[in-house]
Parts: C-alpha cells; structure tokens; sequence
C-alpha cells in the first residue's frame, strides 16, 4: 500500500519512523537490497562495460548510500522519448527495490518540463527533487541562480551520496552542461543528434543514380551542401515522382504554428546555413541564434547591434525552409508539428530528411516497417548535415540534445539528495549501456566504444559511427549566449509561422524577430539576473558590422554554389572534419 | 448551463480604481472579460443560480486584484474552446497549457497546479509503481479530459471512458474497473460523494499546469496585469490556501 501521507511530509515522518527499527534491521536490509540488486542484473543489466563484480559493487554503493533515505518519495520529470519511458517504468522500479527509495517519474512534452522548472524558479514551489532538462537551458540556469553547480554539490553538501564510480570525464555531453565558470550545472542523462536522413537503398539504384546525373551532372548521393539537397528533393519530387507504386517526394519538413515549429529553427537551423561565428560548441561572439556575447553579456541579436538574428544567413536560411516546404514535401506536411512529421519518413515515401532527429532511430528500426529490410537492417541512413553557402570549417553543423539532470536550490537538501541518487543511477555503468541497447541515446564514451555497441552498429543505420567520430562535437545544443531561453524561445515559432503563411517574407518575418529579440533581452536586463545579464549595445549602421570580420556575414551573391555530394562510405570519414 | 454567470463583483469604476491604486495601468476592454469554464466540481460548480468553486474564487481574487472586470459562464470546454478563438476579450480556465495549445492562446498561468493519480478501492490487490503497471488493467478516466488523452498517447488498452467522474467513482466502488485515474482534489470530492471510504492512492502520476487562455488579441496591458497579480497571489501563498480549503484531507 502507498503512504497517503503528502510526499513532502515522508522524509522526516520515514526518518524519524525508521530510525531505530533500521538499526535493528541494517544487516537483513541489505541483503534483502542486494538480493534485489543481484536480481535486476539477472534479468535487465545484462550488457555493462563493467563486470558482474563491478556492477555488484556498484549497485553494493547505491545500497548504502540511500540508508537515509528508505522510505522517502521523490519526484523527477522528464520529456516523454524511449530512453526516459525506460527510466520511468524499469528503472525507476528496479532503484526503489535496491534502495528503498520510492521514485516518480514524469513523463510529458518538453515544452511542460521547461514551463514546470520555470515555475519553480519563479515561484520557490518545490514542484519536483529533479529535472531532466535540456541543455539548451544552459545560459538561464548559469545566470539565474536558482540551479545547484553539481561541482559545488558533488564536493560539499552531496558529496556522500555522490558515486565515486560515476566517472564524470566519461560524459561526452560535458562541455554542453559547463557554465562559464568552469563548473558543471546539469548532468547528462541522454543525448541524440540532429542529422541528415535519406533512402540509401534508392540513393543504390543504378537507374535513379544514371537519371541524377543526366539531370544534374553530378553523382546522386550524400549532399554536401543545400544547393545537393535541393537538387535530389527537387529529383524525388518533381521528376521521380513515383517509386515501386507510390508518390513518393524529396524533401520533408512541417510548418505548423507551434512551439515545436521554434526548435526547429533555434536547435540549429542558422548554424547550418553558416549565420553564426566560428566556434564549438557555440559560435562566438555571435552564436547560431545569432546573439552577440561580449565578456559572457548578450549585446543584441540585431544587425544593427552587431547580432545576425537578421542577416542574410539568416533570412536565407527561413527563405529556403519556406520555400523547401512548399516545392518539396508532401502537401500535408505544411500542417504538420514536430510529433506528427516524425513519423512520416518510417511510412516509406521520403527520399531524404535534412533535419532528422536520431532520437527517432529506435521507432525507425522497428520490424515490419517499409524502410527495415527483412534482417532487421535498416533501408535508410544517417549521415552528417549538409551545410549552407554561409557555413565554415569551425562552426558547429547541427544540434544535438542533451537532456540533462538538473537540481535547483529551492529543493530541500534531503530530497536533492536522495533524487540525485536516482539519477545517477539512471546514468551509472552499471545501468548506461543496457538504457542505451533500448533508447539510443547514448552519453558515455565507454559506452559508444563497447563491444556490444559495435555488435549493433549494422541495425542501426549509421547512429554508432557518428558517435564514434569526434566530429560529433560539430553538433551541439544552444548554448550560453542565450540568457533565457524559456522568454526568447517563443520568439522563433512566433515569426517563423508568419513566413510559412506568407503573412511576412522571411526577411520581413526575420527584422521584427531580430527587433522583438532586443527588446525582450533589455527587459531581462531591466528585471535582472545574477550574472552575466544582457547589456544591448547601440545601435549602429548595418553596413558597419557586415563590413566587419566573422558574423554577421555579407550577403553572398551566389547563394547556391553547384551542388556536391559524396558516397555514404566518405560521409562517414566527414564526420571527422574538424581533425 | 449559459444562463448560469457570475460577474465581477465591483464592475468597471471600481476595476479603474483598484487598479489607480496597484499603480497598475490597465486598458480595459469596452466590456467585460468573457470567461468560461466547465461544471467540474469542486473547481466549478453551479450553487443557488451563480457560480462558484475552487477554480472560481482564485479567478475572482485575481481579477478584483488586477483591475479587470468580467462575467464567467459555465459551458462545455469544446464550446468554450471554439469561443474563445473566434471572439476577442474572451478566456477559457482552468485549461491544460499543453504545447498543441501554446499557440492558440494568450496564456496567463500557472492559475493552478493539479496532480493526477490513479486510485484502487482497498479491497483490491493491487500496487502500480509507474504507468506501466497500469497499463494493463482497466482503468476509469473522465470522457475528454486532458488526462484521458495523455493515456491513450501510452497506449492504455482497457481505458473505460465515463460521461461524469461521480460515474467513476461508482464503477471502482462496484469493482467494475480496476483502476480510476482521476484528479486528486476532484477524485477526493467525488469519492466522498458516492460514499467511499476506502479509497487508496495508487500512484500520483502527473502534475499539471492550468491556466487562463485568452483570445490572442487580448490587450497586452490586461495580460501583463493580471500575470504580475498571479505570480503575487502565489508567492503570498494566496493560491496554495485556496486550493487547500477543498481538501477533504486537510
């Protein structure tokens, strides 16, 4: 039976409760936590770069560790994809039986678990221990104050329930969670990119490849840039039309209003067009938001503020969506959000996906669907983005998530730290490498470089080779130059939805976004922040910092340079641009 | 159920006035605020011709703090939905901010915070440690509630759907289902009404933020007010003691 007692009054009630009959029990209580260890490593921690010793040991620590804390409830939340539907229905159940720690876990849309943090920050109402929340937050939480440094954490108040086989350098997600003072804010609990996605078994076929070339002049295959992107949705759509009995289309995307229409553009869409600095993870000073930070302060987004929010990189790259959207993709698709286009590539009738998020690789791979062979090996693969006419060697090329283990200050000490506990159990190697076999989302290195991973490889399209190269660096999460991301990010679905309904152009559509971006950064410098709030510069001519070295650019004036591609084999070795 | 309205208690020259005093200026619309929201008791309910309830005081508090004046009706939530985005100077509450939602609406919220559990009647074995314990059994949920939509999304195969919760409540008392999912402040008020004693919290699942959502042409001036009014009544704790006067447990 559950305790009815309100969560927030277990742990002490369990505290005090338990105190003297856990003395008694100490001895049984861990045997019978580790008989429930050595049970859930029989029948689901299977696979693990550790020995069934070390997990033992591991899993001996977490025992251990949570004795104060038996009995108490905590209450984490996340966004609702496969690696945290696991979380929520094993492995939150597996750590209460080895701990006696009662966990749960949330599940709901990622917009919820930003609304949610915020309002704790906001209001001081502890409405969860924990958040698993991306890293694109990383600049609010720097600046806001409201967030533990897990570095503080780890070596002071959390340091006994911190697991000293957690391996921190392990984490290649790392650099995405640092602030700028070198201290880590949020753990990474999972990770997934944002690639190229196309039908290699049609990119195969002899017949399509001699038509390409007839038509183009160069080889179908991989596109290196827009302009070979644009060739092949303008082929599969416009001149293949038909494949094997059914109308299938070059490109696909979705254009509905909603919040989900903004990631698409501020996950990375700019950075791939080139509108950014030089810089990994983020462009600096101006990043792919197109915000310009001097001395760790947002100055503006602005051209006129020396931001690229509204250069020409940046109207190109709205342009070329809208009018790719409207060439290009199945008429549906126009109407479509983020959940519901996901789907559609699985259906069998896309030729290749220029922003395709490798969380869906799991619901790709599935059997019986028109893209998986009968082997179970996929028809299709990923590959590195192709990039824009503005794009440079330097500049990160795509997005990669990272939803990432947050605390905040306003949670009492004891519920922080029995929460903590919990994810980094989610997280440790006794757990990591069997979360990744189910979610694909991997974010230890020992993980990526498993046998057992390299075993998989063939089923999974591509997902381990990009994680294996270190051009993965190329994509990566918004970063610090975006001091609340909560407030600005709606600017993005705001105005992007007006080009797609022609009620602006892209570069009407871009100014007033660029313009709304200023003022709602002066009004978070009017209210206030602990650090590193924005400071907007004056306003200068446009010319003077299109003029000026790195972003924002000059409009280029041959915006589609001729197409280039390569074979999926040199893709791969592409990952490795950056060496 | 149109013909049952509340209407702000002051009315516009006292609106003006609260709102000279809050230093607050507040463009007030030619006529009062539309709004409208569901019979769901205990948030909203009919009694002696007006309406009233959990979700009802918060409103009126907040309004009367901010200035606003405005008359409340209780209508269906689909209707109210399709009102509020056609006509200006109107607002559904309490509603689930949901990212399908974000962008219909101009948004003042949280205006509340609600949890969701699944509960069993205590003769019942049965102990649901997350989703998927549940997911297998037949669970009771309110016919088009935000809540009833978030299982069907986990593919739940035995969702008993009713009309009423007081339904529901019966049908877990009759053992008819194994499981009613519910939320806690209503699930708490409608057990009590069929006379169950015995009802046993399962597993709070989902926390919920509700809030007003307005027709986007709604006055900027009105929203910034009646949000700054909001985040005070929470942080005064205002909204916190309203809530907690509906529980049975308190």
């Amino acid at each position: 039976m559950e305790n009815p007692v309100p969560d927030s009054l277990v742990p002490r009630a369990a505290l005090a409760l338990c105190a003297g009959l856990l003395a008694s029990l100490a001895t049984f209580a861990v045997h019978a936590d580790m008989a429930a260890a050595r049970k859930w490593l029989d029948k689901e921690f299977t696979v693990s770069t550790l020995s069934r010793a070390e997990q033992l040991r591991e899993l001996e620590w977490f025992v251990n560790a949570a004795k104060p804390f038996q009995g108490m409830s905590v209450r984490v939340v996340s966004e609702r994809i496969d690696t945290h539907w696991y979380e929520a229905t094993v492995l939150a159940p597996a750590f209460t039986e080895i701990t006696g720690i009662k966990v749960v876990h949330e599940l709901t849309g990622e917009d919820d678990v930003i609304r949610k943090i915020q309002t704790q920050m906001d209001l001081g109402i502890s409405l969860y221990d924990a958040y698993i929340n991306d890293s694109d937050l990383i600049g609010t939480h720097y600046r806001s104050g409201a967030v533990v440094p897990l570095s503080d954490f780890m070596t002071g108040e959390g340091q006994v329930v911190t697991l000293p086989t957690l391996d921190i350098d392990d984490f290649i997600g790392i650099s995405f969670t640092t602030g700028p003072d070198g201290k880590l804010y949020q753990l990474p609990d999972q990770q997934f990119a944002n690639l190229y996605w196309y039908r290699h078994d049609w990119f195969s076929r002899p017949d399509l490849r001699k038509q390409f070339k007839e038509r183009y002049g160069y080889e179908l295959g991989v596109p290196r840039n827009w302009s070979a992107y644009e060739d092949i949705a303008d082929f599969f759509t416009n001149h293949v039309k038909n494949l094997d009995g059914q109308r299938v289309y070059g490109h696909m995307d979705y254009g509905r209003k909603d919040p989900s229409l903004g990631w698409r553009f501020s996950d990375a869409w700019l950075s791939m067009a080139g509108a950014g600095d030089k810089g990994i993870p983020n462009g600096l000073p101006v990043d792919e938001w197109g915000i310009r930070n001097v001395d760790c302060h947002p100055v503006g987004a602005s051209v006129s503020r020396g931001g690229a929010a509204n250069s020409p990189a940046a109207i190109y790259a709205l342009r070329k969506f809208v009018e790719w959207l409207d060439k290009y993709a199945p008429p549906e698709a126009r109407n479509m959000n983020f959940t519901e286009a996901g789907a559609v590539p699985g259906e069998g009738y896309i030729a290749q996906q220029i922003f395709w998020y490798t969380a869906f690789t799991a619901a790709l791979t599935r059997p019986g669907l028109p893209v998986v062979n009968k082997d179970g090996t996929p028809k299709w693969r990923m590959a590195p983005s192709p990039h824009g006419p503005y794009w440079e060697k330097g500049m990160k090329l795509g997005y990669q998530d990272a939803g990432s283990w947050t605390f905040l200050k306003s949670t009492p000490l004891q519920r922080r730290m029995a929460a903590w506990l919990y994810a980094q159990f989610v997280v440790s190697k006794t757990v990591s490498l069997r979360k990744t076999d189910v979610g694909l989302t991997p974010i230890r290195e020992s993980d990526i470089q498993s046998k057992y991973m390299t075993q998989r490889a063939p089923h999974l399209g591509g997902l381990v080779e990009f994680y294996r190269s270190p051009a993965r660096t190329l994509w990566s999460p918004t970063g610090i130059n975006v001091p609340d991301y909560p407030r600005l990010s709606s600017l993005w679905w705001e105005h992007v939805s007006m080009a797609v309904s022609r009620q602006l152009t892209p570069k009407g559509a871009m100014d007033r976004m660029a313009e709304r971006m200023d003022e709602t950064l002066q009004e978070i410098a009017a209210e206030g922040q602990e650090r590193c709030e924005p400071r907007l510069a004056q306003r200068a001519r446009p010319d003077y910092w299109l003029n000026a070295p790195g972003a924002p650019k000059r409009r280029l004036a041959n915006e589609k340079p001729p197409g280039e591609t390569w074979s999926y084999e040199e893709s791969l070795k592409g990952f490795e641009w950056d060496q | 159920m149109g013909s049952v309205t509340r209407r702000g208690t002051r009315g516009r020259a006292c609106a003006t006035l609260l709102a000279a005093w809050c230093g607050v200026a507040v463009a007030a619309p030619a006529t009062a605020l539309q709004l409208m929201t569901e019979e769901l008791p205990p948030y909203s309910f009919k009694s002696n011709n007006r309406v009233d309830g959990l979700s009802i005081e918060i409103i009126t508090e907040l309004f009367k703090r901010a200035g606003v004046s405005f008359d409340i009706r209780l209508v269906p939530l689909r209707r109210a939905l399709a009102t509020v985005e056609a006509e200006a100077d109107s607002c559904v509450f309490p509603l689930e901010r949901s990212q399908e939602r974000e962008a219909r609406f101009a948004w003042v919220s949280p205006l509340l915070i609600t949890q969701s559990a699944f509960y069993s009647s205590t003769g019942r074995d049965l102990r649901v440690r997350s989703l998927a314990d549940a997911r297998d059994l037949s669970v009771g949920t309110y016919g088009g509630s935000a809540l009833h939509e978030y299982l069907v999304t986990f593919n739940y195969s035995a969702l008993q759907i009713a009309r009423e919760e007081l339904l529901n409540a019966r049908k877990l008392q009759a053992g008819r289902i194994d499981l009613w999912a519910t939320d806690t402040i209503s699930g708490e008020y409608f057990a009590r009404r069929a006379g169950i004693a015995d009802l046993r919290e399962q597993l709070v699942f989902m926390t919920t933020l509700r809030g007003i959502a307005c027709n986007p042409s709604i006055s900027s001036a009105i929203l910034r007010s009646l949000r700054h009014e909001l985040k005070k009544m929470h942080l005064e704790g205002r909204v916190t003691h309203i809530m907690n006067s509906y529980r049975f447990d308190r």
